[in-house]
């Protein structure tokens, strides 16, 4: 489900106008109402032209940036809360591996078709065990290698390569700091991520049960992304997974996927930005919803979450003003997936 | 910060001209960086690298564009503080610019920076392989080397062959609780 298939065009149906290839440079408020958005227009290379665009909202003004552009719009427009907004961003540190078996698996043939099991999803560092289909720039990007070696690996790992990731639970450590979005010199968002020692263990964790996952199923040989490359064979290896230091920058290929926080809707109100309601503390109208209120990262793809969370703020908002919130199911149309 | 240090740098840096390398179209990168690329490239990639990907040199410079401003300046000021005799005497001993050194004595500078205790000649290593090594494979003529064919291409071996065997045939559960 695209937002391009089927939430703009239901927005433009109801009458909404979208301006494609802007970039919204601040907010500009008063007391605690936002009285205008200034944005500029972009190039085909997304570089800001002299074009501005100015929107003076009617009844308010739904910031959905992401994780990283929502902290990065309000830090431009002076609307830190508290000096929280940005703080705490999570994302799901992403550990991956690559099988070699004896016989082609076409890693990159057809629709990508994942399958995935939450057996080793539990606490508060769980992780997500996923398989999926790959290409070879992925492995090329993140293979801690060069010269001859880097060649034998793409060759050796590539036609017959099976590809296994998983994604950490992150957020649930109360001392930890996380991720931390500011803005750089340009006035530009930029994140600054932390590893918590427990994702550590648990990244170790993970490689070491992809790696035997891999052998039961047939692997001869399993490509670890350290730095250098650890190939780990059924006999062979293992116990070196346990000694990458993760913490320690480039030690290792770390992916990362799902940003999330940095204006935390939060039962602690030490750490909340956003409002039960959506509503950015201290302002009637202006509202995030966006992966950016998450409190924790989730262990799991957000999208449906973030759905989820814009349906449930836009009943907020209608009722608010007074309008009849009904989705178009509940009228006799198909929502949102059939058979879902 | 940065804006003077890539002045001291590009001050400092002097690399070596190498015919294949043009740069009348390029935006971000000028002379002197499309030069020290495609030495760090070579040494990375091997010699004649560009034979399978000709278009490398424009291939990051359109990347750069993508970049934030400060994600550039700093990957330009990398390429740049990477050819002086200063930083190559200090990490491999050699008090010559990177792109004036052999293929050998370049991969000796790779593997010290990569080894390194310190985070940022560390960082440096892994931006310098994995911008040329992912450059390089999305090349379509480097392909055929991985024997990777693309991802739009038919392949009557899986179609023809039966479906795969039932997964955990003795498993009595089904694989997902809701499957039917």
């Amino acid at each position: 489900m695209s937002g391009f298939v089927k939430w703009l065009p239901d927005a433009v149906a109801q009458g909404a106008t979208v301006y494609t290839d802007t970039k919204v440079d601040k907010l500009v408020w008063s007391g605690d109402r936002i009285s205008e958005v200034q944005a500029r227009f972009l190039d085909g290379k997304t570089r800001p032209t002299l074009r501005k665009l100015i929107v003076r909202p009617a009844k308010g003004v739904l910031l959905a940036v992401g994780a990283i552009g929502t902290p990065g719009v309000l830090l431009r427009s002076g609307l830190d809360v508290k000096k929280r907004v940005g703080k705490y961003t999570h994302i799901h540190p992403v550990t991956i591996c690559i099988g070699k078996y004896p016989e082609p698996t076409f890693p990159a043939y057809g629709v990508p078709d994942n399958m995935w099991s939450p057996k080793f999803g539990d606490g508060n560092t769980g992780y997500l065990v996923e398989t999926g289909s790959f290409f070879p720039v992925l492995n090329a990007s993140a293979t801690l290698q060069h010269g001859d070696a880097l060649h034998k690996i793409m060759l050796d790992y590539y036609p017959s390569g099976a590809i296994m990731y998983a994604h950490h639970m992150t957020g649930f450590e109360q001392n930890e700091e996380y991720g931390r979005v500011e803005l750089d010199k340009y006035g530009e968002p930029e994140l600054d991520y932390k590893l918590a020692r427990s994702n550590v263990k648990a990244m170790q964790e993970s490689l070491e049960v992809m790696s035997k996952i891999h052998f039961a199923a047939g692997a001869t040989s399993v490509l670890h992304l350290r730095n250098p490359p650890l190939e780990v064979t059924p006999t062979s290896g293992l116990d070196e997974i346990r000694k990458i230091d993760f913490a320690k920058p480039q030690s290792a290929t770390i992916f990362t996927v799902h940003v999330m926080g940095g204006c935390q809707m939060n039962k602690d109100q030490e750490r909340a930005c956003v409002n039960n309601d959506f509503k950015l503390r201290g302002m009637r109208n202006l509202w995030v919803v966006d992966a950016s209120i998450f409190p924790t990262g989730l262990g799991a793809n957000p999208q449906v979450t973030i759905y989820a969370l814009a349906l449930w703020a836009a009943r907020e908002i209608c009722e608010l003003h007074g309008k009849p919130f009904a989705l178009n199911h509940q009228n006799g149309g198909v929502w949102p997936w059939p058979g879902y | 910060m940065a804006g003077l240090l890539g002045s001291v740098f590009n001050l400092m840096a002097h690399p070596k001209k190498r015919s294949e390398v043009k740069v009348d179209k390029l935006e971000w990168l000028n002379e002197k960086t499309a030069n020290i690329l495609f030495a760090i490239a070579e040494a990375v990639l091997g010699e004649n690298f560009l034979l399978k990907a000709p278009k490398f040199i424009e291939t990051v410079d359109d990347y750069l564009h993508y970049q934030r401003r400060a994600q550039r300046e700093q990957f330009l000021n990398a390429l740049l503080l990477t050819e002086t005799a200063t930083f190559n005497l200090l990490v491999g001993g050699k008090l010559r610019g990177f792109s004036h050194m052999t293929i050998n004595e370049r991969r000796t500078i790779l593997e010290k920076l990569r080894g390194s205790d310190r985070e940022i000649r560390r960082n440096l290593y892994a931006a310098f392989v994995n911008v040329s090594a992912s450059t390089y494979y999305t090349s379509d003529l480097t392909w055929p080397d991985i024997n990777y064919a693309g991802v739009s291409v038919d392949h009557p071996e899986i179609l023809g062959n039966p479906p795969p065997i039932p997964w955990r045939p003795d498993d009595p559960r089904p694989v997902e609780p809701n499957a039917q």
